[in-house]
């Protein structure tokens, strides 16, 4: 899943880790929510911070790095 | 309070394979985000698991806060279990309205298309005597919610089938803990 929040590309797995539900971004709060469960991740400021989960089990969603060439091509990196 | 019982069949069709819908029915905590309209909230209070390993639970008793007409909340208390392959036991009662429901819900492979599902659920309702005259309006509501909930089970189903398609494994399992735990948490000190 590919966004755009505070001026940069962001991208995480649209998959969540629970049960597979398509995830949902709501870049004005920072978040990214679960539709079926409410599993809710907090979107870091930066690549390294990612995407955490507040609960127990799923403590995080998969992300990927972005790299960026001169002609502005976008490569996900796991 | 005197009160009067009514029993009413419930049919609706699935176009997805009966494990497939299996997964959704199991499944109660999806139940304030992927049916919003009708559900605010879901407290699992207590969870008897499963012994065989099959099925994420055995049995549970829930609290869930419904939208009477769309916006009017109204919290019950419940009983399920897990009574057999593809059937469910469920009993629901409001105690503010004197309402209960007993539901016994089956999973059956459509005839014409065994890759399709028919979900029975064979419900009986007490309410308070004086509702009697509503019973015909109460069936009638009671069809419009289960057909609603189903068309919106049909996404869920959707995203799990198109899982399996892709390879991935994310089995059934229980996203929150039992409220129990947390409640009597602080007594065993």
């Amino acid at each position: 899943m590919l966004f755009w929040m505070d001026g940069q590309v962001r991208a995480c797995s649209a998959i969540c880790p629970h049960m597979g539900a398509r995830l949902d971004v709501d870049t004005r709060r920072g978040i990214v929510t679960c539709p079926w469960h409410g599993l809710t991740a907090r979107i870091g400021s930066s690549d390294v911070e990612g995407f955490s989960c507040a609960h127990p089990r799923y403590r995080r969603i998969r992300q990927f790095r972005i790299t960026r060439d001169n002609r502005g091509n976008i490569t996900l990196e796991r | 309070m005197r009160h009067h019982t009514f029993d009413v069949i419930l049919s609706n069709r699935s176009r997805y394979p009966i494990d497939i819908v299996w997964e959704n029915a199991q499944d109660l905590e999806h139940v304030p985000y992927l049916h919003r309209a009708t559900n605010s909230a879901f407290w699992m209070l207590y969870v008897e698991p499963d012994p065989t390993g099959r099925h994420p639970y055995q049995a549970m008793v829930f609290m869930v806060r419904r939208k009477m007409l769309g916006f009017l909340p109204v919290t019950s208390f419940g009983i399920r279990r897990i009574a057999g392959e593809r059937e469910i036991w469920q009993m629901e009662r409001n105690p503010l309205l004197h309402v209960e429901t007993r539901l016994r819900s089956t999973l059956e492979r459509n005839r014409d298309n065994p890759e399709h599902t028919d979900l029975v659920d064979y419900v009986r309702v007490t309410v308070p005597a004086a509702l009697r005259p509503f019973e015909a309006r109460l069936i009638a509501a009671l069809r419009r919610h289960t057909r609603i909930q189903c068309e919106q089970d049909e996404s869920f189903r959707a995203r799990r089938a198109e899982l399996r398609e892709r390879g991935i494994d994310l089995p059934l399992s229980l996203f929150n803990r039992p409220a129990w735990d947390e409640v009597f948490a602080d007594l065993r000190h």
